[in-house]
């Protein structure tokens, strides 16, 4: 099988939200550091917090996340 | 948070028990490497230390207990409450691992005299606390303690369990080479043995929480 990655557009969505990591990481019930993790690929996020993070910025897991061959 | 504030939200007890710790730490240091005294008392120098150490330990304990408890009757909860609670964790999880070293370094001279079969109670209990330490860093990361517990929505994040996670995985590879160096070295001689059990399972305790914090500090950084 082949290695894919998670490839992240959540701080272009979030920036373009006009949010800060803070205020995301408070609608979303996380830390900022998690943002931040996510946001640079170091930590890949739960179906459950995916989803949690597309609600709060009102747009789709798959307009955030996709796989990076 | 001003310096003013801070302050104001430590008790007097609290600086007192810190301070008188702190002075019998001292004393102990002193009286043991100043006076150079006989082995015997050099012994009783050595448990003042210690006392000495302990009570600076629940002094720092409570003033952190006194800034807690003050901050979260200001606080207005949520993320600020979040973001403080883990940076007090990941503050207390560089503080005891830090201990268990002083606390191993400072059981040597007792270990030594135990195995050398004149060691006392008070020997005993310098070669126990490491290890007793030992097992607190854990029990922090892995937030088993009722603080940890009561606050678990605010502390056990998804980022708080991938990172216990990989904190855990490096203090089982420290752990497990400790414990068969000192096993090894045990088979030659017993008494050098046991001296590495000590320091592996120490060291083991330590790994997790300063791995954990250095991740954590890490989770912070931009890319």
């Amino acid at each position: 099988m082949r290695e894919v990655r998670l490839g992240s557009n959540l701080k272009a969505i979030r920036t373009a939200a006009g949010l800060t990591q803070a205020e995301l990481a408070e609608r979303a019930g996380v830390s900022r550091k998690t943002i931040n993790t996510v946001e640079n690929g170091v930590f890949t996020p739960s179906t459950l917090l995916a989803l949690q993070l597309a609600r709060s910025l009102g747009t789709t897991v798959e307009d955030l996340f996709h796989l990076i061959d | 948070m001003t310096t003013k504030t801070f302050w104001r939200r430590i008790s007097l007890t609290s600086i007192g028990v810190t301070l008188l710790g702190v002075a019998l730490c001292l004393a102990g240091f002193a009286g043991n490497y100043g006076l150079r005294p006989a082995d015997d008392e050099a012994t009783w120098w050595g448990i003042l230390a210690g006392i000495g150490f302990a009570v600076t330990v629940i002094g720092m304990i409570k003033i952190w207990m006194d800034l807690t408890i003050a901050a979260m009757a200001e606080d207005p909860g949520g993320a600020v409450k979040r973001e403080r609670l883990q940076a007090q964790r990941a503050w207390l999880l560089w503080v005891y691992p830090l201990a268990t070293v002083i606390l191993l370094v400072m059981a040597i001279r007792p270990l030594e005299a135990h195995l050398a079969g004149r060691g006392d109670l008070g020997d005993l209990w310098g070669i126990c606390l490491p290890v007793l330490y030992a097992w607190i860093v854990p029990m922090f990361t892995l937030g088993w303690d009722g603080h940890s517990r009561q606050n678990r929505r605010y502390l056990d994040d998804e980022l708080t369990q991938a990172l216990r996670a990989r904190a855990l995985k490096a203090a089982f590879v420290v752990l497990m080479a400790g414990v068969t160096i000192a096993f090894v070295v045990g088979l030659v001689q017993p008494d050098l043995g046991m001296a590495g059990m000590m320091i592996a399972l120490a060291a083991g305790g330590a790994t997790i929480g300063i791995r954990f914090t250095w991740l954590y500090g890490e989770a912070g950084r931009d890319a």
